[in-house]
């Protein structure tokens, strides 16, 4: 475990841009701040006062709750099994290069940190909820995966060097956090020249099921559950069937964009556009990093399209934009 | 002539969904039809006259199943 | 000088599609489209196998004599329309599925495939160079003549042909003679998927999963099996009893019946494995050996005066049955396929053909004593360090002696190595030129390889490849197995037999008390594959190196993937599985590669 600390001291930079070092219990900057471990997850938190009321709020909630939770998966192969499933995390798995360093935003329960972690990548997921990490490292010493590190961090205040990461994932988080906006730009500056981010938000209008179903909950509780594509799916445990409702209708805090909206941050930053999902279709032939997507125009009735895709509105209706910078 | 073609191609464009459409439900239905009226009472037929095409039956006079075979097999036909 | 005769042999669109060239009755090349495709178990028209023997062999399109394909389309359309009928109304849903793929594409298989080849290469009157063999006379000839018997009797056994799903023949010099069928649906191999899939296993790929489960469970439902589901006679002919199995009228393989026979739900997928699965396996797998024993006995019968036999078929790829055919000495000398499945009725369909039309070219004297299964490409060590420089990778060159020495080094500290060399292996097994090598004296080393390297379920068996010399010291098999397709008794655990009935299901695995535990099955038993001097000069050396360290002739072989994956057939698809796994060290031609040193800076 020192070892283990010491190498991922090397990587972390104080505020004071100050390498941290690891002092047998405690991770220090040299000079006043100290970062303690809890359960074997090190708490890199640092209160960021102007987003600080909401940040306080999710990391009650999601400490409550963990998501997305391993349940049955007990092992290496049936996170493989699971992740073939979903052709996007196979072909993230299958595309992004070998011994990159990634920093995953909000990895939860580590689940995709854990699955990318072969081709001797570096991983490094943050999150606020201290149990989804407790989970995630559960996981990755059961497995023997020794490149990948969790840890709780606040992404508005981010101890790492700026252009460091060779991708940025987030998906499902920053549109939990007080100011999106600003959580993007936070971890943008994180990324290498010529590197990639995958940000996924909630989609204005496919969140719009969502919502209608959250206040039909509301009234008729769990009687009418079967009106949410995963909570009728009998196969999935009562457990997880639970973390998926709190996660997806009692979270405390959410904004929904347009994709048109979140371009803009994008364009402000000069990152060049390689994918944009579900806008577009994964086939075989897909590369989410090589090519430059040709959808960036006329996004309004694409979007409108896409609200009304029913299949697309039942997974909660996110979308996803891969990026260049 | 050109713009003759694009139209022709827009045509197509909203043509081909709708044969489609129909597509997806005339060839089930033909299969049906062919599935009700030769299928089944060709095995009815066949049943009756205690006729057992593929040996499915369990037999207790026999003493084997083999069935011995004398033709060579030819490389020129799909049969 | 005589013109040489070229023929290319086909087998696809059911499952594992495959292209092999044969010249002049000598199978030169053979590639299993999926290794080339990377789709697994893919079916699809072997284009890419095609264009790969004729770049190997420097030849084009327009070379070819003639093209034959496995089996006959119409054929099976029939059998599938008589199924149809006789079932009705049974077969509805099987009919409306599988009836508008069968007008669209595969009633003209001919012309898809005249399509196919015209991509290659526009050649007129190509039409007339495609054939038609049958499924099991192409299993038949790929069985036969690679053997080196000149007389032999020819058992072919799997799920179905077009009709037929056992066949027997004679082959005596160029000739082959099927004399008698047993036709569908009754089946051994549709009999042993059944189980597959009532143990939750996918068809046509989980069969290894049932046969490795077997050893953990005792036969307690033979007797039930016998009973309920195939009525057979005394020469070991068999019929179904159709009433338990879907398979004919339905899109799965059983149903309720068979579920409710015995009292339990069809194992879903991510479902725990208890006892009661590993008793169905061992019962499934006692009633197959049974079965097929008594066949070849009756055989022999029949036949006194011959002495080989020669079996192909997806069934003869069940080594455990083939493990107990040997020792029964039924027959003198048996000889299987290693391509026993449908990829290897491309070898058949082009052989077949052959010796048909050009036997006057026969020579007797010609017969070879060993079928080389590496009939793939190969790759040069300046090809392969092309690949490695693209990828960035950091690598040593190391002179063949030193590269042996070193890495046997490195399997002595219980290392799990890639083996990467020489030409891919034709078949489902890796015998030593795509292969994962590892140390078998570690107990924990079959469960490192499952569960950490190839991420695979924990209680699949691996095989030892050992050297052929020391065979007889370390298992209790009177021949040699050039293909890791007999099973016989680990030696020297005779007085353990019994040590494990007392251990619960996986439990048995951690209780193995063998010198080679890794190697060693719950039942004391393993799948040998041996190796000489002149099949694979370097694997052979390398063990032998092994051996010098460790007083032991013997490795642990398992082919180079992970799990779900086909096995890597290029440097480029061995440096990514490398990377992709929990693989130590990766030898590569002559470059040795260590994990650690990749990307990290």
């Amino acid at each position: 475990m020192i070892d283990r600390f010491n190498k991922l001291a090397q990587f972390l930079i104080g505020q004071n841009k100050k390498k941290l070092i690891f002092n047998n219990n405690f991770f220090t900057d040299d000079e006043k701040k100290f970062f303690l471990i809890n359960n074997s997850i090190p708490d890199f938190f640092i209160e960021d006062s102007e987003t600080k009321k909401i940040t306080d709020i999710q990391d009650k909630f999601y400490n409550e709750i963990k998501f997305p939770n391993y349940d049955d998966l007990d092992d290496f192969s049936s996170l493989i099994d699971k992740a073939n499933k979903s052709i996007f995390a196979k072909f993230l798995d299958e595309q992004i290069k070998f011994g990159s360093k990634i920093l995953e935003v909000g990895c939860g329960t580590g689940q995709l940190s854990n699955f990318l972690s072969r081709y001797n990548r570096k991983l490094f997921g943050i999150d606020l909820s201290e149990s989804s990490l407790a989970m995630a490292e559960n996981f990755r010493i059961k497995s023997d995966i020794d490149n990948v590190y969790f840890m709780k961090m606040n992404l508005f205040n981010l101890l790492f060097n700026d252009n460091f990461f060779d991708y940025i994932i987030s998906i499902g988080c920053l549109h939990h956090t007080q100011d999106p906006k600003k959580a993007f730009f936070s971890i943008e500056k994180k990324l290498k020249e010529g590197g990639y981010i995958v940000l996924g938000l909630y989609h204005k209008y496919g969140r719009i099921y969502t919502k209608i179903r959250k206040m039909i909950f509301s009234v008729f509780g769990e009687k009418v559950f079967f009106l949410d594509k995963y909570l009728r799916n009998k196969n999935i445990s009562y457990q997880k069937r639970l973390t998926w409702y709190k996660d997806q209708y009692k979270s405390p805090h959410e904004i929904s964009y347009t994709i048109k909206e979140v371009l803009e941050w994008f364009e402000e930053k000069n990152l060049k556009i390689t994918k944009i999902l579900p806008i577009e279709n994964l086939d075989i032939n897909s590369k989410l990093f090589d090519d430059y997507s040709k959808n960036c125009n006329n996004l309004g009735m694409k979007e409108i399209m896409l609200a009304l895709n029913v299949s697309h509105a039942s997974e909660g209706g996110l979308f996803t934009i891969i990026a260049k910078k | 002539m050109r713009y003759f073609k694009r139209l022709l191609k827009k045509i197509f464009k909203y043509i081909q969904p709708v044969g489609r459409f129909i597509g997806r439900f005339l060839s089930p239905l033909s299969l049906l039809l062919v599935y009700f009226f030769i299928v089944i009472p060709t095995g009815i037929f066949l049943k009756l006259l205690n006729k057992d095409a593929l040996n499915i039956k369990i037999s207790k006079k026999k003493n084997t199943y083999w069935i011995s075979r004398k033709e060579e097999p030819n490389f020129e036909e799909q049969f | 000088m005589k013109k040489d005769i070229n023929i290319i042999g086909i087998s696809c669109y059911y499952h594992d599609s495959a292209a092999a060239l044969i010249q002049n009755g000598t199978v030169l090349s053979a590639i299993q489209e999926e290794r080339l495709s990377r789709i697994k178990h893919d079916s699809s028209f072997p284009i890419n196998s095609i264009k790969e023997i004729l770049r190997i062999n420097k030849l084009n399109l327009s070379d070819i004599d003639h093209i034959v394909f496995y089996e006959k389309p119409f054929i099976k359309f029939e059998r599938l329309m008589d199924t149809y009928v006789s079932f009705a109304p049974r077969g509805i849903r099987s009919y409306l599925k599988s009836m508008p793929l069968w007008i669209s594409e595969k009633l003209f298989q001919k012309k898809n495939m005249i399509n196919q080849l015209n991509s290659i290469e526009k050649i007129k009157n190509i039409e007339k160079k495609i054939k038609f063999s049958e499924h099991h006379f192409s299993h038949a000839a790929s069985a036969f003549y690679p053997s080196p018997f000149k007389e032999a009797l020819i058992l072919t056994i799997d799920g179905v042909g077009e009709k037929v799903t056992t066949s027997v023949a004679i082959g005596r010099g160029s000739d082959i003679k099927i004399t008698k069928e047993i036709h569908f649906p009754h089946s051994l191999g549709l009999l042993y998927s059944s189980f597959t899939h009532f143990l939750g296993f996918k068809v046509n790929d989980g069969e290894y999963k049932v046969m490795g489960l077997a050893p953990y469970g005792k036969s307690l439902y033979k007797d039930l099996i016998y009973k309920k589901l195939i009525d057979l006679k005394e020469d070991g002919s068999f019929r179904l009893r159709m009433n338990y199995f879907e398979f004919a009228t339905d899109l799965k393989m059983i149903g309720k019946k068979f579920e409710n026979l015995f009292g339990s739900n069809i194992r879903k997928s991510n479902e725990k494995i208890n006892q009661f699965h590993m008793d169905i396996a061992a019962s499934i797998q006692d009633v197959l050996e049974e079965i097929i024993l008594k066949l070849i006995m009756n055989l022999k019968k029949n036949y006194p005066k011959l002495n080989n036999l020669c079996l192909a078929g997806g069934v003869a790829l069940n080594c455990v049955a083939n493990g107990k055919i040997h020792k029964s000495k039924i027959f003198e000398n048996v000889w299987i396929q290693p391509a026993s499945g449908d990829a290897g009725g491309s070898i058949g369909a082009g052989l077949a053909y052959w010796y048909k039309n050009y036997s006057k070219d026969y020579e007797d004297d010609k017969k070879k004593n060993y079928f080389d299964p590496r009939l793939g490409t190969e790759y040069s060590n300046e090809k392969i360090e092309n690949v490695l420089k693209k990828f960035n990778a950091k690598y040593r060159y190391l002179k063949d002696s030193e590269l042996i020495r070193e890495t046997a080094h490195l399997l002595s500290e219980k290392k799990v190595i890639g083996w990467f060399q020489d030409k891919m292996e034709f078949g489902p097994r890796a015998l030593g030129s795509r292969s994962i090598i590892a140390d078998p004296r570690d107990q924990f080393m079959q469960k490192k390889i499952n569960m950490k390297i190839k991420y695979r379920e924990g209680f699949r068996p691996f095989a030892p490849i050992v050297l052929e010399d020391y065979v007889k010291k370390f298992f209790d098999i009177e021949t040699i197995s050039p293909y890791m397709l007999l099973v016989g008794q680990v030696k020297g655990c005779e007085e353990q037999k019994g040590n494990l009935d007392k251990f619960i299901g996986f439990e048995k695995l951690k209780n193995i008390k063998s010198l080679i535990p890794a190697v060693t099955h719950v039942n004391y038993s393993a799948r040998i594959q041996t190796v000489s001097q002149s099949q694979n000069k370097k694997i052979y050396s390398l063990i032998q190196e092994f051996h010098k360290i460790t007083k032991i002739p013997i490795l642990v072989n398992t082919s180079f993937n992970i799990k779900d994956e086909p096995i890597v057939e290029s440097p480029e698809n061995a440096f990514k599985c490398f990377m992709g796994s929990g693989l130590d060290y990766m030898v590569c031609g002559n470059f040795l590669l260590k994990k650690n040193e990749q990307y990290n800076d």
